[in-house]
């Protein structure tokens, strides 16, 4: 090959490399889209979210439920942060939504695979686990 | 093949190959912020939320009696309205600095003004909420507005 065929076809090669490239992307986040429990995973920890943050701006001890099943999830409260996955999951494909809570105020508590999610707030303790029998009901 | 065969024949690959990457590029784009608008919660319901806070606890500014430890929703009280407070009840380090919801709260009456962490200038809200508060300032109990200036940066 001469040096001008071969300089040609260094170019294709990296033009190709890089549809390629750009392609993977767009069919990942396409993939990742159509996968339903994405978006559904994404609005959950939102709400929840707001549901902390709510909790932290009412005085008082309160208890509400998440008003759908999420039997097929897993929950973590963290100080700083909610995430949802689904059983083996890799760390990096968790959903998560962040708030900050003030100072001596926190949140923990975790949910595995059960329909009805609970937060609680005791003081100024933040909990989230499975509602019991009558909980969050009104 | 012909040298101008071939050239002609790379020029058209070249131009095809631009255009796909570009097609693709924008449905990118396109699915990304479709993604994004599907899960977006607005701005203005989400820092109403997280502003509920300000006069209802006594860890922000709600007015605590200490001889009884009852607490009075929507009674600032004064003494704690300054920015050290602010930080306890609200701060935005470890959840994204100037990437999520910064406040500027400002006591129209009692003219005292106070920022979070990474409120940028004054000035340049996105939005601004209103509350109807009361101050205790010493004995003495006014009624102001709690005037709550929003910067919000793409989070979402």
């Amino acid at each position: 090959m001469n040096k001008k065929g071969f300089e040609l076809s260094m170019f294709m090669v990296a033009s190709i490399f890089i549809v390629v490239l750009t392609g993977s992307l767009a069919i990942s986040k396409a993939v990742t889209f159509a996968d339903k429990d994405y978006s559904f995973k994404e609005n959950t920890v939102q709400n929840i979210q707001l549901m902390v943050n709510t909790l932290v701006g009412v005085p008082g001890d309160v208890i509400i439920e998440y008003p759908l099943n999420v039997s097929e999830y897993n929950f973590i409260l963290r100080q700083n942060s909610v995430v949802m996955f689904d059983k083996g999951d890799l760390e990096s494909a968790w959903v998560e939504d962040s708030f900050f809570l003030p100072n001596s105020y926190f949140a923990s508590g975790s949910l595995e695979e059960k329909a009805r999610l609970c937060l609680f707030k005791e003081n100024k303790n933040i909990f989230l686990r499975e509602c019991e029998n009558e909980e969050g009901t009104s | 093949m012909k040298k101008a065969q071939v050239s002609s024949q790379v020029i058209a690959w070249t131009i095809m190959v631009i255009i796909i990457t570009g097609l693709l590029f924008g449905l990118f784009l396109v699915i990304n912020t479709y993604t994004n608008k599907q899960a977006e919660i607005s701005p203005r319901l989400q820092s109403e939320i997280i502003a509920l806070r300000f006069a209802n606890i006594p860890e922000c500014f709600a007015f605590e009696d200490k001889n009884t430890g009852r607490v009075y929703p929507g009674l600032i009280n004064l003494e704690k309205f300054n920015n050290e407070q602010l930080s306890k009840c609200y701060h935005t380090k470890e959840i994204g600095g100037f990437w999520t919801y910064n406040f500027e709260l400002k006591l129209q009456q009692s003219e005292v003004k106070i920022n979070t962490d990474k409120y940028v200038g004054s000035n340049n809200p996105a939005f601004t909420l209103f509350k109807e508060v009361a101050v205790k300032d010493g004995e003495e109990i006014i009624k102001d507005t709690l005037a709550i200036y929003v910067q919000e940066s793409a989070i979402r």
